[in-house]
């Protein structure tokens, strides 16, 4: 039956959700699937490894759902998100990547390279599996902050929330993870990059 | 770039430091008025400023456009 009653918001569908209300719960993932996927299915391996993090993330969400007071939904979800992540990770092991210079960083993305012009990038760029090639080409930690800054659009603190690391921390991460993002695009311009 | 008295009393590096505070806006208004300073009269800066702005825009376009944006390839 059609109604005028406007859309409940997350918090409500989650107090629902802990009156035992699947219904409730089954909104609250149809409106939440879609981004936490793309951010498990980026980080993850294959398909079936992003689905496992993603059921694992909403079950967590329904038990936590009746433990804890949730503030801002979104940087909890994507905390759950990631903590899974982790432990689909725990016999791998992430190379370090804040040790390289920013003066290293900002050459491979073509700083002092003339010819690394933004007319050039732009033009490479209408081609859009180019960026997609390179961001699939980045560490899981770089493709992560930028993930959520960039594509999930997190704010800034919510990013360092979920990533559990300072405000400062993140920045930094997240600049360091955008000049290796302008490297590898500047890897695949068409007539090549220099390195 | 390189010169003795840097442009905007920044030099290069620095501005490449705090590329993405400046447009993120999370500069104070002096911090800001160095960094245009600097680039107003350092063409390395102008150009890779341009480079770096593209590639997020064009970010930032994706996710507007594909909800696919950024998977990695099978």
């Amino acid at each position: 039956m059609p109604t005028n009653d406007p859309e409940p918001t997350d918090e409500e569908l989650l107090a629902r959700s802990v009156r035992g209300d699947e219904r409730a719960f089954g909104s609250f993932v149809a409106r939440h699937r879609i981004g936490l996927h793309r951010y498990a299915r980026m980080l993850s391996r294959n398909d079936t490894d992003a689905e496992d993090v993603l059921q694992d993330t909403f079950l967590q969400a329904w038990r936590g759902a009746h433990a804890a007071t949730v503030r801002s939904v979104r940087p909890w979800l994507f905390t759950i998100a990631r903590h899974a992540l982790q432990r689909q990770r725990l016999r791998r092991v992430d190379t370090p990547t804040e040790a390289e210079s920013l003066e290293s960083l900002g050459a491979a993305a073509g700083f002092a390279d003339a010819d690394a012009t933004p007319e050039r990038f732009a033009m490479a760029l209408e081609e859009r599996s180019l960026l997609r090639a390179a961001l699939a080409a980045l560490d899981d930690a770089d493709r992560e902050v930028i993930v959520l800054r960039e594509l999930e659009q997190l704010s800034g603190d919510e990013t360092a929330a979920v990533l559990g690391v300072s405000l400062e921390a993140m920045k930094s991460r997240l600049h360091r993870a955008r000049l290796r993002l302008v490297a590898e695009v500047r890897r695949r311009l068409p007539d090549g990059g220099t390195r | 770039m390189n010169t003795v008295i840097p442009p905007g009393g920044m030099r290069c590096s620095e501005v490449l430091a705090q590329l993405s505070e400046f447009l993120d806006g999370g500069l104070s208004v002096g911090e800001r008025g160095a960094i245009e300073a600097h680039v107003r009269v350092c063409p390395d800066c102008t150009r890779f400023g341009g480079v770096f702005s593209t590639v997020l825009g064009r970010l930032r376009q994706e996710r507007r456009t594909d909800p696919d944006a950024g998977r990695a390839p099978e």
